[in-house]
């Protein structure tokens, strides 16, 4: 079989905004995925993690519109008309939620609902297809595949249930993969199972992968770059290795502390406060109001990227600060 | 205590959602206080005796001494119209809120215990509604004779198991939600739990369908008066009006025209008041 | 011993009809209970941590122990007092002492009434406070989890998550409880809310001397916040790991998937993970051991007959046939 050429996808100042409302969702978040690449977006929520997924494949909620630039190797995304944007999505684009509930078709058997994806996108016959549907069914490690095809959503478990929205996902064969919090709603021993099979996919098929998770352990199990969102911009953006090991954002470094596996026996370090309103944001640093080493400088202008090392950037004034904060990191894991 | 250092709040929810209210509701509620104002001061602004016979030769078309004309017993239509007003919205009010009350009452019970009181509850539900309405509530009132107290007790008797059912549906869902298992946790009475608790969070369904059968039970009370079964003259009754005229709807349509539109004006005022409540429920549980 | 659990079972009967459910068999048929013979005990001032995943019967054990569900056998004892025994007034006087924390915070308060309300009716049913002194009551439960004393007015429908968990937390103190359960308390919260509110628990733990039974699916939460741990697959408590006893530690080869193929903050943590049994079906056997069917170590035994828990260090218990 053969592989499709694989691009980049480029994202630059992209900025989501709801109608009627001055103030963006996502204000100006660039970022970029290699070919074949793993990376991982990580926030919480109102971040615009998800929105960021779905303005790249134009499925914004009613009301929201994105400015800026997104391609996709030749591809400017943001500017095809609606025909060539679906011809692309699924096919050469796809993407899996985190409820596949909502995905998946419930009247639908699932054997019909993967094969329906590969002959609107690839043309083969019933049977062809057919034939297919039950590879990839096996492939995500549905075993007994010709009988399970038969079967409805609802008689699968939540984990399968995922397998399914996957294996429709991929029955196209897409160079990248959006997936948006595809294992939130699964046990934890079915979400490494899940990440796993995301992962030797990943490999397989020469695909890049856009993980979105709130969970940061989630994206550092099989993302190469990962990047921090908060209050709808990129506060951190580097190799997972280097931000694990020497993260440069007060918010990176907060969400951390807040796992209580980081800080083996020690107190957990919230954050003080809650995610704030889009609509109440200072000019400046949207996380200085909940920051201990917020200054003056923080609020007042918005802060540009400073780059600590190769690859590896963050938006913070007070960068040469943070080892206190990193601290109570290094003496939990033992590094 | 770590105590949480901003803690951002809006304005209070009740008055932001009362913002958006629309014109509609605002129309139907000046709309239906007005015709309730007439009707309560319809003796002072009522130009003529409602009873008073031969003012006119009857059948006199709108005139400036009779602006809706007068009927063929010679009584004043504009007069019998606004006294009306006081029966059929009185009609109106009573024929959902005792309805109301007992369907309320027992599909509270019904939806909290579920169980068996909530089987019985159904299998009566099945065999009232088996039956038109309006079918019903004649067959009870030719039972009982004409009148508008048993055409109240026909009513109570055949409507509250609209309201049973649905107060009994949104029970069975809200029972199971945390802060009702809270209220169990807290060893709270059952009594406790279901008026305190769980009515004011099932009742609004059930007060928006009494929005609409008020212009229901309005519209049977016109057809009982058609029949001769409900208010008895020489009671002025907007359908008993129109029943009376019927005979004259050629000649002097006047005589049903101002009746009927009477009942068109009120129903119209009470159905937008519940289309917008309607609407604003839907809001806030989307929300 | 303030509260003991003792043979809890709970079976919930299988729906019939055409659509069925993932872990229930489509017509008729066995199926495994939700709860088989579970016993626990608390002392007072102890925390013990319940961890499970769906259908483990953490959700189930969790309304039996706050008696919102009758088990179909077995006792809960408060104090030695039988609660399942009790009804009418003494049983309603006596569920108080024993109060619950919801994990979804957006379902557990009554939209209707002010938070002012619902606090205030919790002194007033048990008669806590004298009347004149109820509102500063009020006041220093909302001072004890966090929140400013001008929230009474206010409405659940202007808070956010973490707020309202706060919220459902005072009104749990306000009943002056022998022991909080606290089922899920920060899994539908965001992860730096999650930390406050962890510690919010912790601080009240010590300094309320508060008798805590934390349920979570996160051993490393379940942890920090209980010392002592049970471990529940299938109905049952498969492993109970004292105080002291590190998790890594741990015996039962359902524990051991759990802390292998748990999420964690290395990079390419993925690629250690040894080989897992993925769940095959939705069901979990009628026979023997519920986790047979996913356990590498699975023998003759464990298809006939459900282990019975046994220790196997000072306070450490295992359910398995394979280990003991």
């Amino acid at each position: 079989m053969s592989v499709r050429p694989r691009d980049a996808l480029r994202v630059e100042a992209l900025t989501v905004a709801f109608r009627g409302s001055d103030h963006p969702v996502i204000r100006g978040v660039s970022f970029e995925i290699a070919p074949g690449e793993a990376f991982g977006l990580v926030g919480e929520s109102g971040s615009g993690k998800s929105l960021t997924c779905r303005a790249i494949l134009r499925l914004l909620p009613r009301g929201a519109a994105g400015t800026g630039r997104v391609t996709y190797g030749a591809h400017s995304l943001l500017e095809l008309d609606d025909a060539e944007m679906q011809a692309l999505r699924g096919s050469t684009i796809a993407m899996i939620f985190q409820d596949p509930m909502t995905a998946l078709n419930p009247v639908l058997r699932v054997g019909d609902a993967i094969a329906q994806v590969i002959r609107s996108h690839e043309g083969l016959g019933a049977r062809a297809a057919r034939t297919r549907a039950l590879e990839m069914m096996e492939r995500v490690g549905i075993r007994d595949a010709a009988r399970r095809a038969a079967a409805y959503p609802h008689e699968f478990s939540g984990g399968m249930r995922q397998r399914v929205h996957i294996a429709m996902a991929l029955a196209a064969r897409p160079t990248l993969l959006l997936a948006d919090e595809p294992t939130t709603a699964l046990d934890v021993v079915v979400q490494a199972e899940i990440l796993r099979l995301l992962d030797d996919l990943r490999r397989e098929q020469g695909m890049s992968l856009l993980l979105v998770s709130h969970d940061f352990r989630v994206v550092a199990g099989l993302c190469d770059r990962v990047g921090v969102m908060y209050a709808g911009e990129l506060v951190e953006l580097g190799p997972t290795r280097a931000v694990l090991r020497r993260p440069e954002h007060p918010y990176t470094i907060g969400l951390m502390n807040s796992l209580p596996e980081a800080v083996a026996g020690e107190r957990l370090r919230a954050i003080p406060g809650a995610p704030p309103d889009p609509e109440r944001l200072p000019p400046g640093c949207a996380f200085a109001p909940r920051c201990e080493l917020a200054v003056d400088a923080c609020i007042a202008a918005p802060v540009a990227f400073s780059q600590t090392s190769p690859g590896h950037r963050s938006r913070c004034l007070r960068i040469d600060r943070l080892d206190d904060m990193r601290r109570s990191l290094a003496a939990a894991d033992g590094a | 205590m770590s105590a949480v250092s901003t803690v951002a709040l809006g304005r209070p929810a009740r008055r932001r959602r009362l913002a958006t209210v629309g014109w509609s509701l605002r129309i139907g509620l000046v709309g239906i206080l007005t015709v309730a104002a007439l009707a309560a001061f319809a003796p002072m602004i009522a130009p003529y005796d409602p009873t008073a016979l031969g003012l006119a030769q009857g059948l006199t078309p709108p005139s400036a001494a009779h602006w809706f004309g007068t009927d063929q017993l010679g009584r004043d239509i504009l007069t019998r119209v606004l006294y009306a007003a006081r029966i059929d919205l009185q009609i109106g009010t009573i024929g959902v809120i005792i309805p109301l009350i007992m369907g309320a009452v027992i599909g509270l019970f019904a939806g909290y215990y579920a169980g068996w009181s909530d089987a019985i509850l159904g299998r009566v539900v099945d065999v009232v509604t088996a039956f038109p309405f309006l079918v019903l509530v004649l067959a009870i009132v030719a039972m009982l004779g004409p009148g508008l107290r048993n055409f109240y007790i026909a009513i109570s008797l055949v409507s509250w198991v609209a309201y049973a059912r649905i107060v009994r549906g949104e029970a069975l869902g809200v029972r199971g939600r945390g802060y009702i298992l809270a209220a169990r946790s807290l060893g709270y009475s059952d009594a406790r739990i279901m008026f305190r608790h769980l009515l004011p969070n099932v009742i609004v369904p059930a007060l928006v369908f009494g929005m609409s059968d008020f212009v229901l039970d309005i519209l049977a009370g016109a057809s009982l008066g058609f029949f001769g079964l409900g208010v008895q003259p020489p009671t002025p009754e907007w359908g008993v009006m129109i029943a009376e005229g019927r005979n004259f709807i050629i000649t002097a349509p006047w005589v049903v025209i101002f009746p009927g539109v009477a009942i068109i004006v009120t129903s119209f005022f009470v159905s937008l008041i519940g289309d917008s409540v309607s609407d604003i429920v839907r809001r806030v549980r989307a929300s | 011993m303030l509260l003991v659990a003792e043979h809890l079972t709970k079976t919930y009967a299988p729906r019939r009809g055409w659509s069925a459910t993932p872990g229930r068999p489509r017509v008729g048929g066995t199926v495994r209970p939700a709860l088989t013979d579970v016993s626990l005990s608390l002392e007072r001032g102890e925390s013990v941590g319940v961890v499970g995943e769906s259908g483990s019967g953490k959700s189930t054990f969790a309304r039996c122990l706050a008696l919102l569900e009758r088990p179909d056998a077995g006792r809960v004892l408060l104090d030695g007092i039988d609660l399942t025994a009790l009804g009418g007034g003494p049983f309603r006087r006596t569920r108080r002492r024993i109060q619950v924390v919801f994990q979804d915070p957006y379902s557990s308060l009554n939209p209707r009434l002010t938070v002012g309300s619902t606090l205030r009716e919790v002194l007033l049913v048990h008669r806590l406070a004298v009347r004149d002194r109820i509102d500063r009551r009020v006041h220093e439960l909302l001072d004890q989890v966090g929140l400013p004393a001008r929230v009474v007015d206010r409405y659940p429908s202007d808070f956010s998550g973490g707020q309202r968990q706060r919220i459902c937390i005072a009104r749990a103190l306000a009943a002056a409880p022998d022991v909080l359960i606290a089922d899920e308390p920060v899994s539908a919260l965001d992860v730096s809310i999650q930390a406050q509110i962890l510690n919010l628990l912790a601080d009240l733990r010590a300094r309320l001397a508060l008798s805590m039974i934390f349920i979570s699916h996160d051993l490393h939460v379940v942890r920090y916040i209980a010392p002592k741990i049970a471990v529940m697959f299938g109905g049952g408590i498969v492993e109970v790991l004292p105080p002291g006893v590190p998790l890594e530690s741990a015996r039962h080869p359902y524990t051991q998937m759990l802390l292998a193929s748990k999420s964690r903050l290395e990079p390419g943590w993925l690629t250690h993970v040894g080989e897992l049994n993925m769940e095959l079906s939705a069901s979990l056997p009628t026979t023997g051991c519920p986790f047979r069917g996913r356990c590498p170590h699975a023998f003759a035994p464990c298809h006939d007959v459900d282990p019975p828990a046994r220790p196997i260090g000072e306070g450490h218990v295992v359910a398995c046939h394979y280990v003991t």
